[in-house]
């Protein structure tokens, strides 16, 4: 159920992403789904949690003219860490949760520039991918708190929401 | 003989290795996505198309009630233009006319001209370093990899996937796309490629060829990919450093591809049949 729930948290945003705001002419100032992979490495287990960044990772792939597993390998490895991270650090504190959508603008940046030099990209790429890095970590370091209080905000809603649907139709079938 | 914690470390680092491996193979292939692709557009797409539509008819509203205001007066000017244009139109048949007998004079073959096929942006790239768009028509309607997508304003890309009903299309200004083209007037050659930040290079042009900022640059059809004549961009500054032949020309795309909502198709003669 909650694999579910976060896989179509997921997909919504990659429509945010993708359908919305492009028609409003905008662009996203940094990857919204890196927010969505923190998220799912705080709240769900591993395996569970696998699944969502998995699915998450192929479909942005998909959708996306990058190179298949650019995002794969983004979120995975950002999964990965924050579940070594929780471990090692067993806190869940609002600064790590900061500092990890940050590792993730810089993360998901790193393997840009390892593809786009891989592909042969020319210099003058480079230097604007950096830029574009920069920018987006700016972005992250300003927004990212407020997306995350909106996400959880929204999943706190659906959480309750689930749970009165789940209830009324228990109550239902005892009728 | 090993710990635990060691064995976990090298599975990791290898991971790791195996990963960028994958990724650095991904990277040199354009179609690396593979059966991926066609899932994911089979799974967002319809969500896109109707999240694209619903915008789409609330702004129409919203600019429509508000654009009647400055209508008439609008009207009143097109108007004028278009007794202009209808004068321009004139001089240009007759200059289509002569043309056509030369063509006939001199034996040449009227190209075959190729089906088109109106397709609506659904989305755009959710990467923020590649430039793609999805559009709504896929292989039932004749879509397939490697067509030509256009506007009235000039050359939008190619498809690179298509599933049964959407496609995702390569625009020119993403820095895996490259078209054959020509200057216009002075028909110097060149291959455009993406800068991948909205803007374009004309590469290849020899430094002894003579490109100056404002010229137009359009497709050659020499790529087997987009057909002659189509409209690209113009050249919006050139380069030429101390050393090396070639000279470096940036071209700004004639597609505002931010407002893109209909683009189309150019059927290949196969997809025709």
């Amino acid at each position: 159920m909650a694999v579910i729930g976060y896989t179509l948290v997921s997909i919504l945003l990659i429509l945010i992403q993708t359908a919305l705001l492009p028609q409003m002419s905008m662009r996203p100032p940094f990857d919204l789904l890196v927010v969505q992979v923190v998220f799912t490495a705080l709240a769900l287990p591993r395996i569970q949690g696998g699944v969502v960044v998995l699915v998450t990772g192929v479909l942005v792939d998909g959708l996306s003219g990058s190179p298949f597993g650019f995002y794969l390998t983004s979120y995975f490895w950002l999964f990965f860490t924050l579940q070594v991270a929780i471990q090692v650090l067993h806190v869940y504190s609002r600064i790590l949760i900061y500092l990890a959508v940050l590792a993730g603008i810089v993360l998901e940046n790193l393997v840009a520039l390892l593809v786009l030099s891989v592909s042969g990209a020319a210099t003058s790429t480079m230097v604007w991918a950096v830029e574009q890095g920069g920018r987006q970590l700016l972005w992250g370091a300003i927004l990212g708190p407020v997306v995350y209080v909106l996400m959880a905000l929204g999943y706190r809603l659906g959480g309750a929401l689930a749970r009165e649907i789940v209830c009324r139709l228990e109550g239902g079938k005892g009728v | 003989m090993f710990s635990r914690r060691m064995v976990l470390v090298v599975a990791v680092l290898v991971l790791l290795l195996l990963n960028i491996a994958a990724l650095t193979v991904s990277s040199s292939r354009p179609d690396s996505a593979g059966g991926a692709a066609p899932i994911a557009l089979h799974l967002t797409a319809p969500f896109q198309k109707g999240l694209t539509a619903s915008l789409g008819w609330i702004r129409s509203i919203w600019y429509g009630y508000f654009n009647l205001v400055s209508t008439a007066e609008e009207n009143e000017a097109l108007r004028k233009e278009v007794a202009q244009l209808r004068e321009q139109l004139n001089g240009y048949n007759e200059l289509k006319l002569l043309n056509g007998r030369m063509r006939g004079l001199l034996s040449f073959k009227e190209a075959k001209a190729r089906n088109m096929v109106a397709a609506m942006v659904t989305g755009k790239d959710a990467s923020l370093w590649y430039r793609t768009l999805i559009i709504d028509k896929g292989t039932e309607n004749g879509v397939a990899k490697g067509q030509p997508v256009v506007v009235p304003d000039g050359i939008v890309g190619q498809v690179i996937e298509a599933s049964r009903r959407y496609a995702k299309v390569l625009l020119v200004t993403d820095r895996n796309s490259s078209v054959d083209a020509l200057v216009q007037d002075t028909r110097v050659r060149g291959i455009l490629k993406g800068g991948g930040a909205g803007e374009c290079r004309f590469a290849y042009a020899n430094r002894n060829d003579t490109i100056k900022p404002g010229q137009r640059i359009v497709s050659s059809g020499l790529d087997g990919v987009f057909p002659k004549g189509f409209f690209i961009g113009t050249v919006s500054e050139v380069r030429k450093g101390v050393s090396g032949i070639f000279q470096d020309v940036a071209v700004a795309p004639s597609v505002n591809f931010e407002t893109l909502e209909e683009v189309l198709v150019i059927m290949s003669p196969e997809a025709e049949e």
